[in-house]
């Protein structure tokens, strides 16, 4: 029997409108995220992919459709509500590092930790998480002295940092050769298995899209199984 | 008496590339007197960039001494450096790297709150109303235009009173009166109440007209001050 779903999103729908053209890139798409299943989602470019992963963190708001996080609807929530649920209980990593170039690599996942509530020894924390995804030696080091793979893993580590339940990986493993690609890949596995996370993962290749237990697939504005 | 912001000793940063030997940076000895503005200018590849993260201590030299305000940044440990430019440095840079999760106000005040401030929100709230930014001070990044994004980053970069401000081509992808814009509101901060040092990083002639003085590099080499 499946776990009841952490995530469910129902009928989204969403349209750019620029002057005088449309684009609808999102037309009803439903599916659910099983809690502690890992999932990938694949999808031409310009399909809305990264629209549908905005959406899932609450960054922007659909026309119509709704999702909800742990039985909570998210269009029901008001902004301070919705970042507050984005800093506690869900990662976001994106395909470049959203690192703060002038602070460390331990300061950068402290940051996260306080944005989250804080909580105790910040500090041992941020060194601990930078343990777990492997860079514990490149704690006091800042992004631009680190290798793209690296500057990705701080990230993962960043997105970790409260605990969340639900972490949401953004091509986080398209700007980066296949060896570098696949410790970051290792890195968000690790933390799945240890953790018990949820995790969606939406990615250009194949393979890696293959190492879900669930794979889906965005097609003409829907979700399909891939 | 005047006292130098920044001193810069025979200061080299070289790479060995498989190319063979980059000289990005290559003996350069420079001073910067404190509340003095700096603009450096040269094509792009010159060294420009990574002067200003020598000063900055995001980068160490390969030789010679970065010294700023009376601490030697360049022989500091990891963590001391670390400190003093979370503390005295603010820094602007090309993108303006919000984090896309935050809002403006939430972007602010996170150099506050990494320094443990629990209330640093009331002066983030103060900069926005300089900046003519307070109706946006709940957006995410994606909501505001690049100017906008742009002077969120300045107010980041000036929310803990930074004595030296170091920005790496803050106007670079701006248009022009956004660009003008953005270098006023660096030389008020310059000029506020207790001064601070400011060095710019431009390859824009109108932008480094517009500051104290000009050193352009070459090749890794001051051409002429």
């Amino acid at each position: 029997m499946r776990a009841p779903a952490l995530v469910r999103v129902q009928e989204l729908s969403k349209t750019y409108r620029e002057a005088g053209s449309e684009a609808q890139v999102l037309r009803g798409a439903s599916f659910e995220l099983a809690r502690g299943e890992t999932t990938s989602l694949i999808g031409v470019s310009g399909s809305g992919k990264t629209t549908l992963m905005s959406l899932l963190a609450g960054l922007m708001r659909p026309e119509s459709g709704s999702i909800s996080f742990d039985g909570r609807a998210l269009g029901e929530l008001d902004d301070a509500e919705r970042a507050r649920l984005r800093a506690r209980r869900i990662g976001v990593v994106l395909q470049s590092g959203n690192l703060i170039p002038f602070l460390t690599a331990a300061e950068n996942v402290e940051l996260a930790i306080e944005l989250g509530g804080g909580g105790k020894r910040p500090r041992a924390r941020a060194r601990q998480l930078l343990g777990e995804v492997g860079l514990a030696e490149r704690a006091d080091h800042e992004p631009r002295r680190m290798s793209g793979g690296e500057a990705q893993r701080v990230s993962v580590a960043m997105a970790l940092a409260n605990e969340p339940d639900l972490l949401l990986a953004d091509e986080v493993t398209g700007q980066l050769d296949s060896t570098n690609a696949d410790r970051v890949m290792e890195v968000i596995f690790g933390a799945w298995r240890d953790r018990g996370l949820t995790v969606l993962f939406v990615t250009h290749n194949a393979e890696l899209a293959a190492r879900a237990q669930r794979r889906l697939r965005l097609h003409d504005g829907e979700v399909v199984a891939a | 008496m005047t006292s130098a912001a920044i001193a810069l000793d025979a200061v080299s940063k070289h790479y060995e590339t498989p190319a063979g030997l980059v000289r990005a940076v290559d003996e350069i000895t420079l001073d910067v007197q404190a509340g003095s503005s700096l603009a450096i200018t040269g094509s792009s590849g010159c060294g420009k960039s990574t002067l200003l993260g020598l000063i900055g201590g995001l980068e160490v030299p390969t030789a010679g001494h970065v010294t700023v305000g009376d601490q030697q940044i360049s022989s500091l440990p990891e963590q001391e450096r670390a400190r003093l430019r979370r503390d005295e440095l603010g820094f602007v840079f090309q993108a303006d790297n919000l984090q896309p999760f935050l809002t403006a106000l939430e972007n602010i005040g996170l150099q506050l709150a990494l320094k443990g401030s629990r209330n640093g929100y009331g002066r983030a709230r103060e900069l926005l109303d300089e900046l003519g930014l307070e109706a946006h001070a709940d957006k995410l990044p994606d909501q505001l235009s690049g100017g906008q994004r742009q002077r969120v980053a300045i107010a980041r970069a000036l929310v803990h009173r930074p004595r030296l401000i170091l920005a790496d081509e803050p106007t670079g992808s701006l248009d022009e009166d956004n660009s003008h814009a953005i270098v006023d509101l660096l030389l008020t901060a310059q000029r506020a109440a207790g001064g601070a040092t400011l060095v710019v990083v431009t390859h824009d002639p109108a932008v480094a007209a517009r500051l104290g003085r000009t050193v352009r590099l070459r090749d890794g080499r001051v051409e002429h001050a």
